[in-house]
């Protein structure tokens, strides 16, 4: 946890005097409230840092031997949001209906769920699914894309 | 008594029964299953309540709410998991009972205590609320502010064992919160000259990434590692009888109390009331010894406390405007798509909405009362539904929900970020509930500090010489530095101990 702490803190500080720089441009008026949260924030990163060195093991488990390493990277989770980007450019033109039971199948086959029929069955499920709650039920339009004149 | 007259009315009409049955049914479902929170639960279905009429959006997100919390003994009673957070305490006898092949009775119990603890809170909720509202209708721009303050630093509270990483979030929420048009001056900050951003980031998308999308990412990420859990089968032999209620009244009666006035205080929540009750169900208990290992009674009073909560979290959300958690953070997002500001101001515009959600929380309890004894063996049969394929779906939803709002491509994007940012936070042990907290009172507290200033002649001495301002903001320091007053005696006692 002690190194994500530190790359958490060092995120926030960069953050934080972009916000602070960034407001500088602003009016008097508009960037006091901004600017003054900037700097706690700063304040507060360096405040993390300081505080995960004096006290490495404050997030530790009592019934762990050793602070428990988050895993952020997954490789299910890279490609499923790598799927979901190249899904939501498509759908931008194809539309919800023609794209979504693709993206769904492949997703599930990307976290390795090989039972074709379910797969198949849960991905157009869905898609019909929230197709009829959303565009008939409820009256929300859902992207058309190529179809817009389908409904 | 005309209002309550309407709401009656207005509640027992067939579209806002069926929302009340819709939202138990699903806040059941959603409440059994493990990982699947009340606040992800609501966050998924307000883009649903879109186009309903504002009583029976708030009716049905109000209705997942209550059922969502019982839900969570489900799973704890049978599976040794909590569905929710605030099932944690009933897990320490519910499972014990369950394997001695009594889950019938404890899940009865559960049913009976759990709705109990709902129409307790409920009534006091009723009650109290509109009185409060009427005393902040004297509120002015100084002591909104105050009250926002108040609201904000509960975040020092949420960061776990480390309230720096709360109160990080907090500040990182007030931050984005400042994107947008300048409130007073309508100057546009940080907007990228981007006319999307100039309203700021749309509530609801942030909070579907914070909490829904986040949460499907982390049910990706578990995929097939579910565990071979084994669900001990509901016994249909056995049965809460009502003189065992009757036994137990006094214990849900306190336990009630307790989750209610925990629930008022921001920042506390479900699971510490739970805890609560237990600890004091088993110091009134005449064989406090047989808790943890099968006490009916230690199911009991974390059931009673956890769904008290729901009506006590409502009364400074309802009067104040003010969420004291999660769960109710959310909610603001379900009254603000229906133009709805929660305050006193709420009860002088849309009394008809407020009384309808009142006499609704009554029905909803009793309704999941009325399931969870009848119909319990069948909501268990969700628990051995797969990660794999709720992550997808959950996913699915967050994005036609994000983009159902305002049908704009731009929410998903929106919603993505922060579904990813809240993956990432959720990960590291950073909260994700101060943002949400921030984002809604950051706005209000900006807004009315420079109000306030502006009718003050630019003096700050108004925040310290009206009353009720100074009250908000002492409670604010102390709501504060709580944590750090904690840490630091723990950490003497810890380095006297060694």
């Amino acid at each position: 946890m002690q190194k994500s702490n530190y790359i958490f803190a060092l995120t926030m500080a960069a953050l934080a005097l972009l916000f602070y720089f960034w407001g500088n441009a602003f009016s008097e008026d508009a960037s006091q409230w901004p600017q003054f949260f900037a700097l706690a924030l700063l304040l507060l990163s360096i405040l993390l840092i300081v505080d995960t060195i004096l006290k490495p093991n404050r997030e530790k488990d009592d019934e762990e031997d050793e602070v428990a390493k988050p895993q952020i990277y997954e490789k299910k989770v890279f490609y499923s949001a790598l799927l979901l980007i190249v899904y939501l450019l498509i759908m931008n033109r194809l539309g919800f209906l023609l794209t979504t039971p693709i993206f769904l199948a492949a997703l599930l086959w990307a976290i390795n769920y090989r039972f074709i029929t379910k797969l198949i069955t849960i991905s157009l499920g869905t898609t019909i699914a929230i197709t009829i709650i959303f565009q008939f039920l409820l009256g929300v339009p859902i992207p058309q894309g190529v179809l817009a004149n389908l409904f | 008594m005309d209002l309550w007259m309407n709401a009656v009315s207005d509640v027992f009409t067939l579209t806002n029964l069926s929302a009340i049955l819709f939202g138990t049914v699903f806040g059941i479902i959603m409440g059994c299953l493990p990982g699947m929170s009340s606040t992800m639960s609501i966050a998924i279905i307000i883009p649903f309540t879109f186009t309903m009429d504002p009583a029976t959006g708030i009716i049905l997100l109000a209705a997942i709410y209550c059922a969502s919390v019982y839900g969570g003994s489900i799973s704890a009673i049978l599976l040794n998991t909590p569905g929710t957070p605030a099932g944690a305490a009933t897990v320490l006898d519910g499972y014990p009972l369950s394997q001695k092949g009594e889950s019938g009775r404890v899940l009865g119990v559960s049913a009976v205590a759990s709705g109990l603890g709902g129409i307790i809170s409920a009534i006091i909720l009723s009650t109290t609320a509109p009185f409060l509202a009427d005393q902040a209708l004297r509120f002015g721009a100084a002591e909104y502010f105050a009250v926002a303050i108040f609201g904000i630093s509960v975040v020092s509270s949420l960061g776990g064992k480390n309230p720096i990483k709360g109160l990080m979030a907090g500040v990182f929420g007030i931050l984005i919160a400042t994107v947008g048009l300048d409130p007073i001056v309508g100057y546009p900050r940080y907007t990228l000259g981007e006319p999307e951003l100039n309203g700021g980031f749309s509530l609801i998308p942030v909070l579907i990434g914070l909490f829904s999308a986040s949460q499907s990412f982390v049910l990706i990420k578990n995929a097939g590692k579910d565990k071979d859990a084994t669900v001990e089968d509901v016994s249909s032999n056995s049965r809460v009888t009502f003189g065992e209620t009757l036994k137990l009244l006094p214990n849900i009666s306190r336990s009630s109390l307790i989750g209610t006035f925990i629930g008022i205080i921001p920042g506390i929540g479900g699971d510490p009331a739970a805890f609560v009750a237990y600890n004091e169900a088993m110091r009134w208990s005449k064989n406090p010894k047989n808790f943890g290992k099968g006490e009916i009674g230690g199911v009991a009073a974390p059931e009673a406390a956890n769904n008290a909560v729901t009506g006590g979290a409502l009364i400074p959300l309802l009067t104040l405007g003010i969420p004291g958690n999660t769960v109710t953070a959310i909610l603001i997002g379900g009254l603000l798509i229906h133009g709805l500001r929660p305050g006193p101001m709420l009860f002088e515009e849309n009394g008809d909405v407020v009384y309808s959600l009142f006499i609704s929380l009554l029905v909803t309890n009793i309704l999941f009362m009325v399931f969870g004894l009848a119909f319990t063996k069948y909501f268990a049969a969700v628990l051995k539904v797969p990660s794999r394929i709720l992550g997808p779906i959950i996913l699915m939803l967050s994005i036609i929900g994000a983009y159902a709002i305002h049908n704009s491509y731009f929410d998903i994007w929106i919603m993505l970020i922060f579904g990813f940012i809240g993956y990432l936070f959720r990960q590291i042990n950073v909260p994700t509930t101060p943002i949400v907290l921030a984002l809604i009172l950051g706005p209000i507290a900006e807004e009315s500090f420079r109000q306030a200033l502006l009718q003050g002649g630019g003096e700050m001495s108004i925040f310290v010489t009206r009353p009720i301002t100074l009250v908000f903001l002492v409670l604010a320091v102390i709501s504060f530095f709580t944590p750090f007053v904690r840490d630091l005696i723990g950490s003497r006692k810890l380095k006297k101990s060694n």
